[in-house]
């Protein structure tokens, strides 16, 4: 059952350009919190800015009560947010919204197969936590990790504590392979083998059959790319959606988002907070063109 | 002292509390099922429901302001028979006290809806909106114009026993001369007020950033222009006025009383706080304790300069 829990900063980091992770003690979010779900944050008790934030969770321990977020800096918002100092207090409505689909859920999951994971920018951090789900489930996820520059891979570290093995691309070659993170998924230069320490190290492999599950999250241009790529191979795959909200539950009905009538079932706008984060990547009507835009 | 009386008679509408959920802002009341109690408000003003089910309008929807927000969801709702079979036994199940919120596209179709509610069990009131600046036909066409508002609120007392409020939009040159053409058609009490028309422009995208380029504007950012508006039609009006806009806290719910609101709607800040309407409740009531009061007709109208 989601709840408002006063979350604890533990430590608040700057971890990549304008990036921070940021640590919270928050027990029960912590511990019910799956996948693919995200909290909504009270970032300051002011009138400015005036509503919440949703932040993916990033990762989470239910053992020692900790949770992780990733976010960007990009208004004040954000910049209030990373003002934040250990022992301060954060409001944090959660664990809110729909998540990944994980091997041993109630609906049949390919992901236990050769499933990737392609997360662009602060859009890696619900893959984090996925990722780390996926392994203790015994299955076997690749992440493929894009950005614009070395300067810019801010989950690094945290993927590879996940036991996944990850894959980084830059668009200016800095890190890792040299291109959108869609580049190097359908340049297959990829594969699972356990080189998870050394992500720079690319190899054609047995393993660049094409997956069998896509899970992605990251800006609306790459993912309408993943899904075309996906489609394009009859591949299934889920995709966590981003959108500005009110209130998080579902009643303000602010995070319309158009899905394919097809898969909706019925006429109307989806949710991203109530139907969503997570929605079937074949559901999703990209916008190509689509760019995001900041935060007051 | 006396035991503190909390409850409000709204023009008919019986409420154990002054605090209601605005319409807008609390769905049909199963959204936030985890985090309120529907039965601790005094009462519950559902979403803008409509005749047939609507679309609303398309994304982006909501932008956020300076200690505010605007939204041009555009009244997208299940239509008035999913609400009268699905939403409202489960909300009275719940124990809320339902203020059923209508918007018709003409004066024939607010009264259809009005016998519809009428007919059906478990209703206290219905709120017109009037008010509505997101949809094209409608809305606050009906509330722009005395004549109109007249005419509505007539053609719906017509059809229904329930008491009935128009909710006034700001969005208006003289809100008197609207409040006095509701009281003289022979609405029960007023709402006030709606969203304030606004707009945002993505400079990137160099457009307007809602998808339906104006919304309505709402949060602490208008509540000086709602406590204007309200003490303006208080001076001259004799109805009871469930008053809000931009209420975040129980000294902001103080503030609208004072100025002749008998009851307070909170929407906005509930986005925010789900705990908003218990925190203000539990203010208004200290308040209450600290000057020895006991009834909050002492507290309404107490800072209109006469």
């Amino acid at each position: 059952m989601p709840l408002d829990e006063r979350a604890v900063v533990i430590s608040n980091t700057c971890v990549a350009r304008d990036t921070y992770e940021i640590e919270l003690l928050a027990p029960v979010i912590a511990s019910e919190g799956k996948p693919g779900q995200f909290v909504h944050a009270h970032v300051a008790p002011t009138s400015a800015p005036l509503l919440r934030r949703p932040f993916s969770i990033y990762d989470a321990d239910p053992l020692s009560g900790k949770v992780w977020l990733l976010y960007r800096v990009r208004g004040l918002g954000t910049g209030m947010m990373a003002c934040l100092r250990p022992g301060d207090e954060m409001d944090m409505m959660g664990p809110l919204g729909r998540g990944f689909t994980l091997p041993g859920c109630e609906h049949p999951c390919p992901a236990l197969g050769a499933s990737v994971l392609v997360g662009g920018g602060v859009g890696i951090a619900p893959l984090v936590y996925l990722a780390r789900s996926l392994v203790k489930a015994g299955a076997s996820p690749v992440v493929l990790y894009g950005a614009s520059s070395q300067e810019d891979l801010a989950a690094r570290g945290r993927l590879s504590d996940t036991g996944a093995p990850y894959h980084a691309a830059t668009l200016d070659g800095s890190a890792g392979f040299r291109g959108t993170v869609v580049d190097l998924l359908e340049s297959r230069m990829w594969s699972a083998s356990p080189r998870r320490k050394s992500p720079g190290r690319l190899e054609r492999s047995a393993a660049a059959s094409p997956p069998s599950f896509i899970y992605t999250c990251g800006p609306e241009q790459m993912m309408a790319t993943v899904a075309a790529y996906a489609q394009a191979r009859g591949t299934p795959g889920e995709a966590s959606l981003e959108a500005h909200m009110a209130c998080g539950v579902g009643a303000c009905l602010g995070c319309a988002r158009k899905l394919k009538p097809s898969a909706h079932g019925e006429i109307g706008y989806a949710k991203i907070c109530r139907d969503g984060p997570v929605f079937p990547l074949d559901a999703v009507e990209f916008d190509a063109a689509g760019g995001e835009e900041a935060r007051p | 002292m006396s035991e503190i009386d909390l409850s409000v008679n709204l023009g008919g509408i019986h409420l154990v509390n002054p605090v209601v959920m605005a319409s807008g802002a609390f769905g049909y009341g199963s959204d936030y099922a985890d985090f309120v109690d529907m039965a601790s408000v005094g009462a519950i003003c559902v979403k803008g429901t409509t005749r047939r089910p609507r679309l609303g309008n398309p994304p982006p929807r909501i932008v956020e302001t300076p200690c505010g927000m605007l939204n041009a969801i555009g009244l997208e709702n299940p239509g008035i028979e999913a609400f009268l079979s699905e939403h409202l036994p489960r909300l009275r199940a719940g124990g809320a006290t339902v203020i059923a919120n209508i918007a018709g596209t003409s004066v024939e179709e607010f009264a259809e809806m009005a016998a519809m509610i009428d007919a059906a069990d478990g209703v206290a009131g219905i709120e017109l909106n009037i008010s509505c600046p997101n949809v094209r036909e409608g809305g606050m066409h009906f509330g722009s114009d005395p004549g109109l508002v007249h005419e509505v609120v007539m053609a719906v007392k017509g059809a229904t026993s329930l008491p009935v409020m128009p909710k006034l939009s700001p969005n208006v040159g003289d809100i008197v001369a609207i409040a006095r053409a509701a009281e003289a058609a022979g609405a029960d009490a007023l709402s006030m007020i709606n969203t304030l028309v606004g707009m945002a422009v993505n400079i990137d995208a160099r457009r307007p950033v809602l998808g339906n380029v104006f919304g309505g504007l709402s949060g602490p950012a208008i509540k000086p222009v709602a406590l204007r508006m309200i003490y303006e039609v208080h001076r001259e009006v004799r109805l009871p006025i469930l008053g809000g806009g931009g209420i975040i806290s129980s000294r902001d719910a103080l503030e609208f009383l004072m100025v002749g609101a008998s009851a307070v709607s909170i929407g906005t800040a509930a986005f925010v706080n789900p705990g908003c309407t218990a925190q203000v409740l539990s203010g208004i009531r200290g308040y209450m304790e600290r000057h020895e009061l006991t009834r909050l007709d002492r507290i309404t109208g107490a800072a209109l300069i006469r």
